[in-house]
């Protein structure tokens, strides 16, 4: 599955972390450093399981702990209305 | 800025605790503040000023109202004050009651010059602007200073200050969230600038955006750190200024 930034979120990189900010609600939810890589793969148009792959490789990290960790994150971030995804 | 009579009404923007009695309204590309003893209506060229008494609307003029007109211009402001010794500022970020204005004095009494007492606004350099130059005291830090007793009971104290912007070195964060004195960095020194934007609310077009490139900027080139509540010595604070460069 892929995803896009909807056009309401603007977002930032600070050092190895994120903030991504919601202009219809003007709210800001920042990402820690693995939260991040996977929003750098995601918001660039790479798919989950890229994401997935991007965590296993840059930090010490399971391949099931990275699964659960990018999928809760998509989860939140599709609930927040933060990420769209693309459809096939 | 004009006397005249301001209307409450609008969309409610933000309605502070009971106690207080503020409110804030948008009404078209207007913005009312309304407290029980003055009204204010800001645009982007003109304060009008509804209130019985001057030291009232002195009071909510200085600084909440400054912050809605500065806001009106591109500004964001903070809940800071700031010090500048041999071009260096220190911000010290915090609500009310954390010892914003007593770390100010214990560093004014060391020879530092004030730049602002309460609310901190940068230029588009990121240096801190000097704002009003007196600090306000709480009467037991006062002792044996000169100065007038505003409608707060608060002494206003005019010591040595700083007229042109300053780089900050360093800014601190005085809060219950730390339990000793950590460098913030990153996602944590961003959340902690948030909570300490002067009007949590957004009053103007993309002042989001703006926000929080202000803030981005100021933790990119600047150490923040986070301390408990009235925990600082002098000798502390002037550390901070020096960890820019280590």
């Amino acid at each position: 599955m892929k995803y896009r930034v909807p056009a309401h979120v603007h977002f930032r990189s600070i050092h190895d972390e994120v903030v991504i900010l919601d202009t219809r609600t003007d709210t800001y939810l920042g990402l820690n450093d693995t939260a991040a890589a996977a929003w750098s793969v995601l918001s660039s148009g790479g798919s989950s399981e890229t994401a997935i792959e991007e965590l296993t490789t840059r930090f010490d990290v399971s391949p099931d702990v990275a699964t659960s960790d990018v999928v809760a994150l998509i989860r939140d971030l599709l609930d927040r209305e933060l990420l769209h995804p693309v459809s096939k | 800025m004009v006397r005249g009579s301001v209307e409450v009404g609008g969309e409610l923007l933000w309605c502070d605790d009971p106690s207080s009695g503020f409110s804030c309204w948008r009404q078209e590309e207007t913005i009312v503040l309304a407290w029980p003893e003055a009204r204010f209506r800001v645009t982007d060229r003109q304060v009008v000023v509804d209130a019985s008494h001057d030291d009232h609307a002195m009071d909510f003029l200085l600084q909440p109202t400054w912050s809605v007109v500065l806001a009106a211009h591109g500004r964001e402001s903070f809940h800071a004050a700031a010090v500048e010794s041999g071009g260096n500022g220190l911000a010290v970020f915090g609500w009310s009651g954390v010892g914003k204005s007593t770390s100010s004095l214990l560093l004014v009494e060391r020879g530092w010059r004030l730049i602002t007492d309460d609310l901190l606004v940068f230029d588009e350099q990121g240096r801190a602007i000097p704002g009003p130059p007196l600090i306000r005291l709480l009467p037991d830090r006062a002792v044996g200073k000169r100065g007038r007793v505003d409608s707060a009971g608060k002494l206003r104290f005019f010591p040595t200050a700083c007229h042109h912007p300053v780089p900050l070195a360093a800014g601190v964060v005085l809060s219950e969230d730390y339990s000793e004195l950590t460098r913030l960095s990153g996602i944590s020194a961003v959340n902690a600038l948030l909570e300490h934007v002067y009007n949590p609310v957004v009053t103007h077009p993309a002042q989001a955006e703006h926000r929080l490139e202000v803030i981005l900027g100021l933790v990119e080139h600047t150490p923040i750190f986070g301390a408990p509540p009235r925990s600082l010595t002098a000798d502390q604070l002037e550390d901070l200024t020096g960890s820019a460069t280590t």
